[in-house]
């Protein structure tokens, strides 16, 4: 009986590396899931939380009213405001608004709490410089879309 | 077709020349093995560095990534680059290493290698000598090969490399006795261990249909006698970081490198020698043929690299010993018996 059974684990096991192979044959008949970075890019979704942004108006100006709510809420304080106040008009008005990327958690809780829609995080994922100076975004950096990316080959 | 043609043509050259200018007569011969030398050579060369690109792409696409794309054609000249690369490398010895066995190692597992080619026939009369013992001076050959690799393991004074240069010296010695006693079975049908005789032998059918179970069991001995995944125990990356190995660098190690995937083809060539009918085949020149049945065991050789996980040292052993020697044996048994009978 023993040898009976240890024929039939042969036999399995013979069978089972057979179908081992059959995987990996059809695996390799499969298109690869990955591409070449930087001549290929994957397509973002539309949704994809990258980068902080700031939304355009009509103008093509920003939407900051000063309110400070994204300050008061960032927990890693990456946002830093100047803003002053001028006779007879309503509220404050921006003088700088900064955002240092290098510090960005990109939790994305700036663009809930703006109540007038003047933050957002776009699909641009590609940020990474050779110099911390370049991680610190300004309002005109911040309007900015799609900078090009360049890669030398 | 292709090669004896050329040979001959250089042969009558060089003739031509001895007899003009009056030099001895031994020139002749000496030049031809020059010429045969020079011509193995660098056939283990270029194939050496196809090889290699070979498996990264054949692995890589069975782990659906695409590989080395860079350098040429979908990376097809990466190897070079490597290879250049290691060439330039620093040749470092360990400190306590013993050093003239340390040295001598690595020409220790290649030359073996090189000189098994000898008798391996590419194609209708493109074979270097065709010995009358061919099979017999093939295994003792590279049977050098564990000789050359303990010597690395121990010369390199390092637990690691030791470790794999032990087992690998188990795993070699056992799966010996499967790969000769299978490979009887052929020479009992052809009669004679001449490989240009074996290969005319299987003019009508090739012998892997006489020898199916012969065939299995080569093939698994001599995927652990070139230390391939499922068998590569000698180089476990995960247990013993690379093996014998690991205290080698730059040119020393690119011969282990060169050795090691040179003898997987020459296990691969002589099953197709041996079990597919070598370079023989209908329509097109003979070395296509045998080029084209040895790379079908490479690529054999790859795919199970990539689909079977390693087994441990005791699993290796008891399978060499308890499975396929008794298998060996009843596949002698029965083909002696048929002899007999028919």
């Amino acid at each position: 009986m023993n040898v009976f059974r240890a024929l039939g684990r042969v036999i399995k096991g013979t069978w089972w590396l057979f179908v081992g192979m059959v995987t990996t044959t059809k695996h390799m008949l499969r298109r690869s899931i990955t591409i070449q970075y930087p001549r290929q890019r994957f397509e973002q979704w539309p949704r994809f939380r990258g980068r902080l942004a700031m939304v355009p108006d009509e103008e093509g100006g920003h939407k900051c009213t000063a309110c400070a709510q994204c300050l008061r809420i960032c927990p890693a304080a990456c946002i830093t405001l100047e803003r002053h106040k001028e006779e007879g008009v309503k509220g404050f008005l921006v003088d700088a608004y900064v955002v240092d990327l290098g510090l960005c958690i990109y939790c994305g809780l700036c663009v809930e709490v703006c109540n007038f829609g003047a933050l957002e995080m776009i699909p641009e994922y590609e940020i990474s410089a050779y110099d911390k100076a370049d991680f610190i975004y300004d309002i005109p950096k911040l309007l900015a879309r799609q900078l090009e990316p360049e890669f030398k080959r | 077709m292709i090669v004896h043609p050329v040979l001959s043509w250089l042969k009558d050259w060089w003739v031509g020349i001895v007899e003009t200018y009056g030099l001895p007569t031994w020139f002749v011969p000496a030049a031809q093995m020059v010429v045969n030398a020079i011509l193995i050579a660098g056939f283990i060369a270029v194939l050496v560095l196809f090889l290699i690109w070979l498996t990264r792409k054949v692995s890589a696409h069975i782990q659906q990534r695409l590989g080395p794309m860079r350098v040429g054609w979908h990376g097809c000249v990466q190897t070079v680059a490597d290879a250049l690369k290691l060439v330039q490398k620093e040749d470092t010895t360990p400190r306590d290493a013993d050093r003239p066995v340390f040295n001598i190692a690595p020409f220790l597992a290649f030359a073996p290698t090189v000189v098994a080619f000898v008798v391996i026939p590419f194609g209708d009369g493109a074979i270097v000598r065709d010995l009358n013992i061919g099979v017999l001076f093939l295994f003792a050959i590279t049977t050098i090969n564990v000789i050359a690799i303990l010597a690395g393991g121990w010369a390199s004074n390092s637990k690691y490399s030791l470790l794999g240069g032990f087992r690998s010296a188990a795993q070699l010695v056992s799966y010996e006795v499967p790969l000769i006693l299978s490979v009887l079975g052929v020479i009992m049908l052809a009669g004679t261990m001449k490989l240009g005789a074996i290969v005319e032998a299987q003019n009508a059918m090739w012998f892997v249909v006489y020898q199916p179970l012969g065939f299995v069991i080569y093939v698994i001995a001599a995927t652990a006698e070139v230390n391939r995944t499922p068998f590569d125990i000698p180089e476990a990356e995960q247990e013993l970081v690379s093996g014998f190995n690991i205290e080698y660098s730059g040119m020393k190690f690119a011969m282990f490198f060169l050795a090691e995937f040179a003898n997987m083809f020459l296990v691969s060539a002589v099953a197709a020698t041996l079990f597919l009918g070598g370079w023989k085949g209908p329509w097109l020149p003979g070395e296509f043929w045998f080029l084209a049945k040895s790379f079908a065991i490479v690529l054999l050789l790859m795919f199970f690299r990539w689909t079977y996980p390693r087994l441990r040292v005791d699993q290796l052993m008891s399978f060499a010993w308890k499975f396929l020697l008794p298998l060996a044996f009843l596949n002698l048994l029965v083909t002696g018996l048929i002899l007999v009978l028919m």
